[in-house]
């Protein structure tokens, strides 16, 4: 199958062509489109938007704070796009920004206490009350967002980095600026402390692993 | 268990622990945030649009006008089909 896509028409049926689109050819043709023609960049919008969304929720705490921030970012894409020169993925580049932006809104929040308080309101706000499986995830969640709200914010955003986003730690250096043996440093020292603040905020410990699942 | 082995093993439990509670599952795009998201990309490409006019077009169109009303547009001498 050939896909057109210099066709800039925004029907429909080409929204489903962009869609089978890598990051990297939407990324050109959003280069060659931008700011007059907006499908491509929609496309890529929509592919991201949830992680972007849920990465500045892991940062801020707050709905209203990660949706401003989230929408800041995927803007600055709009504007930023042409300086993309593609020498790490996009989704690194992407992150960077939701990074910067992320840590510009905490440093404007004035008090500690306010991004700390935004973690507790929101862990008590969701709490889905469906089933007995639907209850103790919910319950998981909340004792990791507490958890997470514990830690320094440099040791919170590489666990978050890693077990939400699924970055692997050189992308983390890439997106924070550190050297991969500084990041690795700060992962193993985000690990013990979140495993301590987890412990401690839950009364329970970790999952326990099994059989053929623990290292050899 | 060796330090390797104990860092390991925490990754594991780590890992298991947020796929239980389910935040390492592929977030589904909301409509309404995407929309917000379009919607402010096409305000600034409007207002990225007037800002050409403003400072390329607006010029030469005051610039015409000034032209004709300076009578250098139409002069009865000319001779245009000559």
């Amino acid at each position: 199958m050939t896909l057109n896509i210099r066709n800039t028409s925004s029907s429909d049926k080409n929204e489903g062509d962009l869609d089978k689109l890598s990051d990297e050819e939407l990324v050109e043709l959003c280069k060659e489109q931008l700011p007059h023609e907006l499908s491509a960049y929609r496309v890529l919008v929509r592919r991201h938007e949830g992680l972007v969304y849920n990465l500045c929720m892991k940062f801020l705490g707050s709905p209203e704070d990660a949706e401003e921030v989230a929408q800041d970012s995927l803007l600055q894409v709009f504007h930023k796009l042409h300086q993309f020169e593609g020498r790490s993925a996009f989704k690194t580049w992407l992150y960077k920004i939701v990074h910067n932006y992320c840590r510009n809104r905490i440093s404007k929040i004035i008090r500690k206490r306010e991004v700390q308080e935004a973690y507790e309101d929101h862990a008590k706000e969701e709490l889905p009350k469906s089933n007995f499986e639907d209850d103790r995830a919910a319950d998981k969640k909340a004792h990791i967002h507490e958890a997470l709200n514990q830690l320094k914010p440099k040791e919170r955003e590489i666990i978050v980095y890693k077990y939400v986003s699924g970055m692997t730690l050189q992308e983390i250096s890439d997106v924070t600026d550190i050297g991969v043996s500084a990041a690795k440093m700060r992962y193993y020292r985000a690990l013990e402390s979140f495993k301590e603040a987890y412990e401690r905020t839950a009364n329970e410990p970790l999952p326990v692993i099994t059989g053929s699942q623990t290292p050899s | 268990m060796n330090p390797t082995e104990s860092i390991e093993l925490n990754e594991l439990q780590i890992s298991r622990l947020f796929e239980e509670a389910g935040l390492q599952d592929l977030p589904v795009p909301n409509d309404r945030r995407v929309e917000m998201v379009m919607e402010r990309a096409m305000h600034e490409k409007f207002m990225g649009e007037l800002s050409s006019f403003m400072f390329q077009g607006f010029p030469a169109v005051v610039d015409g006008l000034l032209s004709a009303a300076g009578g250098k547009i139409n002069h009865p001498n000319d001779h245009y089909k000559a």
